[in-house]
């Protein structure tokens, strides 16, 4: 494994006050007991709460957004700050404590043997008993997944998973372009299409520690919807 | 083509004409957006002059009477107006966008360096 890799955390956090300092905390207790140096970069995405007078006063490593971007713009201020510091590998990595960090190393390990350009912990690629998510959204997974399938030629199982390791090309990628809705599955099938590699590694996922998810249950469905659409859309777009 | 019709639509092109020439003279448009509205006239003119060869058309397609023929015309304006306002704003987005992306992070770097040379002032 080469030495001098450096690995970025992008954590997006819009109102985590309730998690972003645990989420942190247990990173940095990480690279101490494990002797890694992955460093973390949190885009504050116009919280409305503490998240910002928390992250001045732990001296957190973030990116305050001067407006509300979304999930997407959010991710991608992080890619982009990634390219800027040129780090070889960016990882996201939720501020809400869903995220196991002992599987960083488990994401990274493909893009540093070259066998991937893009890993995505996965919840159902093994049989790891872990939080899977709610009945609904399992569907809505299931459905996207049978959609990716179709538009890539490429199962992915986790289609929704915000767990994500990626090379320095699909950083630069991002960086320039990165969808604002449902920014997971479409980025995964329009990296499919570009012929990036992609494999899915298992990974253990927590419930949310507090707070809100962004996407609320009811929405589920229309989430589905749009993510099928955008999906077929790809399908008939031209790449490279 | 009744009359009042051709009245009505001479009318609406002037008005239009009017408009657009006094908003952008005051600034509040740009010449790019301005183009479109003028294009959106002109096609008002042009089923003015044109309103024989127009009625012949709306007979052979069923569509009776005329005004119904052109009030058509007039939604199919309307909704190539708003698609094309549809691509200006989401183009538009993208770069407000990338406008607070760019900012936020120089003000991450502008803070770095404050934090890193504010002590030895």
């Amino acid at each position: 494994m080469k030495k001098n890799l450096r690995v970025l955390l992008i954590i997006p956090a819009y109102n985590e006050e309730e998690n972003i300092l645990k989420t942190y905390t247990k990173i940095m207790d990480y690279n101490k007991k494990n002797n890694t140096d992955y460093n973390v970069i949190v885009i504050n995405d116009g919280s409305t709460d503490r998240t910002k007078d928390i992250l001045e006063c732990n001296d957190i490593p973030h990116i305050d957004l001067i407006h509300n971007l979304g999930i997407g713009g959010a991710v991608q201020t992080g890619y982009r700050y990634a390219y800027y510091n040129d780090y070889d590998i960016a990882i996201q990595y939720d501020g809400d404590g869903q995220h196991n960090v002992r599987y960083v190393k488990d994401i990274i390990e493909p893009i540093i043997n070259k066998k991937a350009d893009m890993v995505i912990g996965s919840r159902f690629v093994s049989n790891i008993d872990t939080f899977k998510s709610t009945f609904v959204r399992r569907i809505g997974i299931k459905v996207i997944s049978i959609f990716m399938k179709l538009t890539t030629g490429k199962k992915i199982y986790d289609t929704t998973s915000g767990f994500r390791a990626c090379s320095k090309s699909i950083i630069y990628d991002f960086s320039r372009s990165y969808p604002n809705e449902y920014p997971e599955p479409i980025t995964t099938a329009e990296i499919i299409r570009k012929k990036y590699k992609v494999v899915e590694v298992p990974v253990e996922m927590n419930e949310r520690e507090g707070g809100e998810s962004s996407i609320k249950t009811w929405k589920s469905l229309y989430y589905m919807l749009n993510v099928c659409i955008a999906l077929l859309v790809i399908r008939i777009r031209r790449y490279r | 083509m009744s009359k009042n019709l051709i009245l009505s639509l001479g009318i609406i092109f002037l008005i239009l004409l009017i408009i657009i020439t006094y908003i952008l003279k005051k600034g509040r448009i740009s010449e790019k957006y301005a183009l479109l509205w003028y294009g959106m006239d002109l096609i008002i003119l042009l089923v003015l002059i044109f309103h024989a060869p127009l009625t012949k058309l709306a007979k052979i397609l069923g569509i009776a009477p005329l005004s119904t023929f052109v009030i058509m015309i007039f939604i199919g304006l309307l909704l190539s107006l708003v698609m094309a306002l549809t691509v200006i704003v989401a183009g538009q987005r993208k770069k407000i966008l990338l406008t607070i992306q760019e900012i936020s992070i120089l003000k991450k770097r502008i803070n770095d360096i404050e934090k890193k040379y504010g002590d030895k002032k």
